[in-house]
């Protein structure tokens, strides 16, 4: 055994690159492995199963309606970071608001209020005091926190500074509408004049800001005011805020942020931050300064707690109504099964409560969350395809080490042979190289990704039993099997081989018909599974969820292999493609690089493979995301504008007023009258009707304006129905027309009845026939638009009906949303247009007032219009999905530049296992830079055949994704749209490291005397 | 290049007082040690030697395979020594033939297309009349029916013929053989010293073969002994009547003596 040992190590000596390489590759692959499963995990799925985190050291939560839910229906837990994602346009109902005045225009909602600035206060439904008290006298219960949520607009220093900074980067517009904002000379820079700025005019500007980038409602920064008088979650930094003193009127104004919240505002402890409540564009009315104390570990929220003292006080000068939302609980410790005790004396009364309570333990979070997460993401689904093809790749840089091995010291067993070693000997010196090389790359590689999951995520998670399993086995259990394949070559290499110029024995002519036996095969077999993961997405034999489970565990493999399969085609086509183009462009002959590639395919495959883990991975994020994002957005049938004003609408006399602006093209100008209405019992799946969206939102028009007409306003393309028909049914009677997604999610179609409860009086159900079913692109963002989701969180789709139907049903007696066209040839000045819109509002105000003896129509003190455009809704949601999808896509593209490590070893090893062939056409002429862009150009096939697998693969995933995920969002058949730019940068980005990858050992091999090539030996024929 | 190509000088090749040093160990070894070596034109020498002698170093140094540490090599007149890399890549496959003793033959390409390599590294077109001069060539060596074969399915004196036409196809003004019968079985051996030599005869091109075996150095002309990196003999093979004779001599000299 020693001997052994003692051949292995003086080989491994005798051709320290090789082993450098391939030691680096297999730290690489390893690396790969826990960067992919760990990264995701750490991104997405740790963060969803991490029991102990989301509710700290508490063990229940109890919570009241919440935003995203339907009045007391909401889902089965309500978590601060749920509401966070859908809040920002949604709004939680209120007490005033749920019975308005009759002929009350719903606007009213003081929820609706939270215009830009903040009006503050999410409403006075809460848990009542009463079932508060109960609670923290219960037997069990040894800890009762309540949680009051605040909604103000927020601003440090910090986050000032990142929106100018913002704002540098923006197109011009954006950067004139801040400078006009800001009382600035056109011809200053922003960062120039960032300091001095007076604070109200940076409000302002914050407004304009806001306001450019489409979301004029704007999303306030979630405060939770808390009775806890300590740290309920793990103190990140700083320490907990301080109570006020006994006797004190002023609580300390101190805050703590979450994590995610001090990365948000790039703010820590010691910092100031600045709350803002009431203000609009015209002005702020109240602010108060905060300073930051500490930094908790609460892993749902970007907000900030304060003390439930500082709360009141805050509430009660903003004359903003609070209450208690959640209760936060700890069981005594000597209970036992505390939970399900406390669920059988509580359960009952939190169904009886208004609003009905619902409980929920940190497990039952985790797993909701879980569940949720699986069900509507394709994550998990992408880390395992990550993980498959990082093994693969893995298995295939051992495997190719140890084949180059074998190759490169052909001589050398022979004489090994020659010289008295066994067969036996001699393979298990190859499979100890193999454990030699794989057990310490294995060990780097996993502590180098455990260090870059950190780096990229901020968490050590990189490292669990799933990645050093995964990595174990790929690693070094692959090295092992990698190994058979070079062991068996080796035994058969015979002690007169040292003088044989045949591979193995066998002609060249028999290589090459193998090879083309592999290619055939190879095609075929990859083909044929490509070909079953296709047929699995469109297959009509299993319901929707049966597949995209069969597609994210067998299809998703059976794509991953069938892709690997077709790479050998992709090569033999790349080499007889572009060797020629890129023979005549860098001047050598295409005769020298001959066969280079489809010489040897398990060389480019395994090449092709470790890249197509990064690459497609990242195509799939780009086509899914982009092609997700498209439904999402306007289309170029929309109105330019969207204005909605708030709280009151307006006066019939100021519509007209409106109309006759000269912004507006008064023919193109429509009132709309609006509600959102929940589905009636029984007129949808249960299920469905069950869902936090089971609702729609009616938007009441004037259907020949809007529909018809050889530019109507608004564009629809008919699924179902005949749009002549339709449009008539609707003018003459109750039909409507419905956003496709009601066909997907709840079984509405042609012909169907929609029917709903009145929002006013929940006895009533409305009734209307459904006479078209259409598509309409980015129907989510028109039931964001000017807070038109009046009384729940988000909508299952949205229903136009004759205005006059929708203002009867709804008791709607003002219009508070409006769309319009601006002239043409008129450039819409946005600022200039809400400036007027808003003092149009305050007319509105003023006459009200009048009206009605010196009292506004509602509790509004203010009144202001909500602005939005075409444009900046699509600039504003472009702009988000960007930054989601590029966040998303940072994984696979870190995975690829991981990946190109290995490559480099692959191409190093490979350039040197071919000197001696570089050395014969070096001594029959070939220039030493001839060699060198030879060895360029064979990098840059390597980058397009890996481009080629990772679109291949990229292309199929996103597709089935895309058909399997075709509800998500209530997004319909969404087109597939291939985003050029990204997949271009995935295209330059593998290139560029396949070249690269292969410049040192070009320059390397260049560099050398064709003597010294020759002397090196011919190993690879 | 032109002035280059178009240079005529008295010798096809001239080494002068070549030193080639590798490192060896802590040291360094003098692999040649300042010999001497001039071949006229249409000459044809043998350089003959004991393993480790230096002469085929001495072969790769005059062709240009490697740069000498110390002196001057000529061929036709034109000092290799400051030519660039390239331009002394793109003199070699022009002006000069070389051939191997492990042929040295392109696996992936067939032997027609070995044979046309150095022709389509330099950008030549293969026209009607490349073709037409090498399948002369081939019919010449026997090999018309082997043009579109591997390597790997050709016996080893046909490997080496095809190295023999590859080297003659771009018509050098000198062939350097290293060993080319050294894996050669006897008959196969004195078919390639036979091409060698009508080359030479017939199309006055010189030639510096490399061997240690007698019988294959009496096909020369001339022949040059190394020993220990230093030519330190020089004999015309019209001295010896034949192979049996000058490998005598060779002996002697190798056990000390003349």
């Amino acid at each position: 055994m020693k001997f052994i040992f003692q051949t292995l190590f003086s080989r491994m000596r005798r051709q320290k690159n090789r082993a450098r390489f391939a030691l680096l590759a297999i730290a690489a692959s390893s690396c790969l492995i826990v960067w992919v499963v760990g990264g995701f995990n750490a991104l997405f799925i740790d963060e969803t199963i991490r029991e102990e985190a989301w509710l700290g050291s508490y063990d229940m939560k109890v919570s009241g309606p919440t935003t995203s839910g339907a009045r007391g229906r909401g889902g089965t837990f309500s978590s601060p970071l749920a509401r966070d994602r859908y809040a920002g346009s949604e709004s939680a109902p209120t007490a005033q608001a749920a019975n308005p005045a009759p002929g009350q225009d719903r606007g009213q909602d003081r929820g609706q209020d939270r215009g830009r600035g903040g009006r503050g206060g999410r409403g006075a439904v809460g848990i009542p005091q009463a079932l508060v008290e109960g609670i923290r006298a219960d037997e069990a219960v040894a800890l009762c926190d309540e949680v009051m949520e605040l909604r103000l607009f927020t601003y440090s220093p910090g986050t000032a500074k990142s929106i100018l900074e913002d704002a540098d980067a923006d197109d011009e517009g954006d950067k004139k509408t801040m400078k006009r904002s800001l009382e600035l000379d056109p011809d200053v820079e922003l960062g120039e004049a960032r300091e001095g700025i007076d604070p109200e005019l940076r409000r302002q500007a914050f407004g304009a800001y806001r306001a450019t980038m489409g979301t004029p409602l704007g999303a306030g920064s979630p405060f939770y005011a808390t009775t806890a008088t300590e740290a309920r979650y793990e103190l990140n930094d700083g320490r907990w805020f301080a109570t006020p003193e006994n006797g004190s009127v002023r609580a300390p104004r101190e805050a703590v942020m979450t994590r995610k919240g001090a990365e948000k505002y790039a703010a820590t402890v010691g910092d100031s931050i600045f709350l803002i409540g009431k203000s609009s564009l015209i002005g702020a009315t109240a602010e108060y300064q905060l300073a930051v104390v500490g930094v908790v570990d609460d892993p749902e929220t970007e907000g900030f707690y304060i003390s439930a003292a500082l709360g009141r006080e805050i509430a009660r000068e903003l004359e903003t109504p609070l209450a208690t939302t959640a209760i936060m609980l700890k069981f005594r410790a000597e209970e036992t099964s505390p939970a399900e005790a406390f669920r059988a004396r509580w359960n009952e009364r939190f169904a009886d409560s208004t609003p009905a309570l619902t409980s929920a333990t940190t497990a039952e979070i985790a797993a909701a969350k879980e569940a949720a997460f699986k069900a509507e993401t394709s994550f998990k689904y992408q880390a395992s395809s990550g993980a498959l093809l990082a093994a693969l790749a893995s298995l295939f840089i051992v495997f190719t080490a140890l084949n180059t091995s074998v190759d490169e010291n052909r001589r050398l067993i022979a004489f090994y042979r020659a010289a008295g070693m066994t067969r036996g000997q001699v393979a298990l010196s190859i499979l100890f190289e193999g454990c030699a090389l794989a057990i310490p790359g294995w060990c780097a590689g996993m502590a180098v990704g455990w260090v870059l999951v950190y780096l990229g995520t901020g968490k050590w998670t990189g490292l669990n039993s799933q990645t050093v399993v995964v990595s174990f086995l790929c690693s070094a259990i692959g090295a092992v099997l990698a190994a058979l394949y070079p062991m068996a070559r080796s035994m058969r290499v015979k002690p007169l081989d040292a003088l044989n110029s045949r591979v193995e024995g066998r002609s060249y002519v028999s290589v090459r018909r193998r090879a083309r036996v592999a290619l055939i095969l190879s095609t075929v077999v990859g083909l044929a599974l490509i070909g079953f993961d296709v047929a699995l997405v469109n297959s009509g034999a299993f319901d929707l969820e049966r597949r995209a489970a069969l597609h994210s565990v067998v299809g998703a493999l059976a794509l991953a292999i069938g892709v690997a399969g077709t790479t050998p085609l992709a090569i033999t086509c790349a080499e007889a493609i572009f060797v020629p183009i890129f023979a005549k462009i860098f001047r050598f002959d295409p005769l020298s690089m001959r066969r280079e590639l489809s010489g040897n395919y398990g060389r480019v495959v395994t090449v092709a493979i470790a890249l197509s883990v990064g690459g497609g991975l990242f195509t799939t994020m780009q086509i899914w995301g982009y092609s997700m994002l498209d439904p999402f957005l306007p289309g170029r049938r929309a109105p330019d504008v969207f204005a909605a004003f708030l709280p009151n609408g307006l006066r019939p006399e100021l519509v007209d007023e409106f109309r006759e602006k000269p912004f507006v093209d008064r023919e193109r100008f429509l009132p709309v009258a609006v509600e959102q209405a929940a589905f009636a019992e029984g007129s949808v799946p249960e299920d469905a009707r069950k869902s936090q969206f089971a609702n729609v939102v009616f938007f009441g028009v004037d259907v020949a304006k809007t529909f018809e007409g050889d530019q109507p306003l608004v564009g629809v393309r008919f699924r179902e129905g005949d749009p002549k028909t339709a449009f008539a049914a609707m003018k003459s009677g109750r039909g409507v027309i419905v956003t496709d997604s009601l066909t997907v999610d709840y079984q509405l179609n042609l012909g169907d009845e929609l029917k709903t409860v009145s929002p006013r009086d929940p006895g009533t159900i409305l009734s209307y026939p459904i006479v078209g079913v259409v598509s309409f692109p980015g129907w989510q963002w028109l039931s964001k638009t000017g807070g038109v989701r009046r009384n729940f969180g988000r909508s299952g789709g949205i229903v136009f009906a004759r205005e006059v139907v929708v203002a009867t049903d709804y008791q709607i007696e003002r219009r508070s949303y409006f769309w319009f066209d601006a002239p043409r040839g008129v450039q819409l000045d946005y600022a200039a247009t809400e400036i007027s819109l808003d003092r149009l509002a305050l007319k509105n105000l003023a006459l009200d007032r009048r009206d009605f003896g010196g009292e506004a129509r509602s509790d509004a003190e203010t009144a202001y219009v909500k602005l939005s455009t075409r444009d900046s809704l699509t600039r504003s949601i472009s702009r988000r999905a960007d930054s989601v999808i590029w966040g998303l896509s940072k994984t696979p593209l870190i995975t690829l530049a991981i990946a190109s490590i290995a490559v480099v070893g692959a191409v190093a090893n490979s350039v040197r296992a071919r000197r001696w062939r570089y050395g014969v056409m070096r001594a029959l002429g070939l220039t030493r830079g001839a060699l060198v862009r030879m060895i360029l150009v064979e990098g840059l096939l390597v980058g397009l055949v890996a481009s080629t697998t990772s679109f291949l693969f990229g292309y199929l995933a996103a597709s089935g994704a895309l058909k399997l995920g075709r509800s998500m969002f209530g997004t319909v058949d969404p087109p597939l749209i291939l985003p050029f730019k990204g997949l271009g940068l995935g295209l330059a980005l593998t290139l560029s490291l396949c070249t690269l990858a292969a410049v040192w050992p070009a320059i390397k091999t260049g560099r050398a005397e064709p003597t010294a090539l020759l002397q090196s030996g011919r190993s690879d024929d | 290049m032109s002035e280059i190509e178009n240079a005529v000088a008295e010798y096809a090749a001239q080494g002068t007082g070549l030193v080639k040093t590798y490192p060896r160990g802590d040291g360094f070894f003098n692999a040649l040690d300042g010999v001497d070596l001039s071949i006229g034109r249409g000459e044809f020498v043998a350089m003959m030697g004991a393993s480790g002698s230096g002469k085929s170093t001495a072969l790769h140094v005059i062709a240009g395979l490697t740069r000498a540490t110390s002196g001057s090599v000529k061929i036709d007149g034109v000092a290799l020594d400051s030519m660039s890399d390239r331009a002394l890549t793109i003199f070699r496959r022009r002006r000069i033939g070389v051939v191997f003793q492990s042929y040295n033959l392109i696996p992936h390409l067939t032997a027609e297309e070995n044979i046309l390599f150095p022709l389509r590294a330099d950008g030549r077109k293969i026209d009607a009349s490349a073709r037409e001069r090498m399948a002369q060539l081939c019919a010449e060596l026997d090999l018309t029916r082997q043009l579109r074969q591997y390597p790997d399915s050709l016996s080893g004196g046909q490997q080496q013929r095809v190295a023999l036409a590859r080297a003659l196809n771009a018509r050098p003004s000198i062939i350097l053989a290293d060993e080319p019968t050294g894996n050669l079985d006897w008959s196969s051996s004195q078919d390639v010293c036979r091409i060698l030599s009508e080359m030479n005869r017939e199309q006055g091109c010189a030639i510096l073969l490399v061997t240690h075996e007698p019988a294959v150095a009496i096909w020369a002309s001339r022949v040059v002994v190394l020993q220990d990196g230093k030519a330190t003999r020089e004999w015309r093979t019209s001295e010896f009547a034949d192979a049996g004779e000058l490998a005598a001599r060779y002996q002697d000299l190798a056990r000390g003596g003349r």
